[in-house]
């Protein structure tokens, strides 16, 4: 795996500097001129129908969730590119309140916004990437993702991540006073780094150029 | 000969293609058409999508690179990139008409 320090004006960006090059993509640290490209990505109907919180995000509740959470570093956020062009988005957070470095669970999450790459093989190449990061430069020892139970195509995506579903679901309330709250089940998964390795392996003698 | 030689070519590269899409998803090579898409049926999942482009790879002895592997959504995709390879499917005519 590579990572540089990429030179931006701290303000701008994620309190964490580093880009992760691996698995024939980038993540690249959130900048806030990315900001309104985000915020169409989450806004897109196709994009937002698997999240949780399905209302509109405006441009102001944009720049305060960003500094919200610039300087959090139990979060990390990522834009992911692959040959240079944007392609969608990823996140980490820390599962039991440490800060990311220190934290031993760590929930991801992504999305690919890019039509060309949606339900294709390089979907799988950030989240194995992100994965990859977290083993061996975050020292995690287990990694978390909670999917909506109607979201087939997830459930089976962490399987092949080599995510391994647990036996009990959770349900969480999602909305709003204005829009009405709703609860909604969600499957959980957690990872470890062999299983992460092995899953990596399969998808390995794919990564080209 | 040339001509016998050019159609037993085609035939043998569809039905490799055939042989290798049956294989690499375990179905019939019945099922194998032009617009079988990827994700259209249980059988064409990540997993048998990476088996595919390996069978493949062995088969016509090349190797696809990223774009090729994502672009490979069908079997008439599959045509298309394998022809960019070099591999022929498609019947060509030579026009007398057009020769020097």
């Amino acid at each position: 795996m590579t990572a540089e320090i990429l030179d931006i004006e701290p303000s701008d960006s994620m309190w964490h500097q580093q880009k992760i090059s691996e698995f024939s993509v980038e993540l690249r640290p959130l900048q806030r001129q990315q900001l309104e490209l985000l915020r169409q990505w989450r806004n897109d109907p196709v994009i937002a129908a698997p999240m949780l919180q399905q209302q509109l995000i405006s441009a102001e509740m944009q720049q305060q969730w960003f500094a919200r959470v610039q300087q959090d570093k139990r979060q990390a956020q990522f834009v992911i590119y692959y040959k240079d062009e944007a392609i969608g988005a990823c996140n980490l957070k820390s599962a039991d309140g440490l800060e990311l470095g220190q934290s031993e669970t760590i929930e991801s999450g992504f999305y690919l916004a890019h039509p060309r790459f949606r339900g294709t093989l390089l979907a799988f190449f950030p989240a194995l990437a992100l994965n990859q990061y977290c083993f061996k430069s975050l020292n995690c020892k287990t990694l978390l993702a909670q999917v909506k139970l109607s979201n087939s195509a997830a459930l089976r995506f962490n399987e092949k991540l080599g995510y391994q579903r647990q036996p009990d679901n959770v349900t969480v309330q999602t909305g709003d006073e204005l829009a009405g709250f709703e609860q909604v089940e969600l499957a959980v998964f957690t990872l470890n780094n062999e299983n992460h390795l092995q899953a990596a392996a399969a998808f390995a003698p794919f990564i080209r150029n | 000969m040339t001509a016998a030689t050019h159609t037993d070519l085609q035939i043998s590269n569809t039905g490799r293609l055939k042989h290798a899409f049956a294989t690499a998803l375990a179905i019939d090579v019945a099922r194998i058409s032009d617009d079988l898409a990827y994700n259209s049926i249980a059988e064409w999942d990540s997993t048998a999508h990476m088996l595919l482009i390996a069978e493949l790879e062995n088969c016509f002895n090349l190797m696809l690179d990223t774009d090729d592997i994502i672009d490979m959504s069908s079997v008439q995709m599959a045509k298309t990139i394998l022809s960019k390879h070099g591999v022929v499917f498609e019947h060509i005519t030579t026009d007398p008409a057009g020769s020097d």
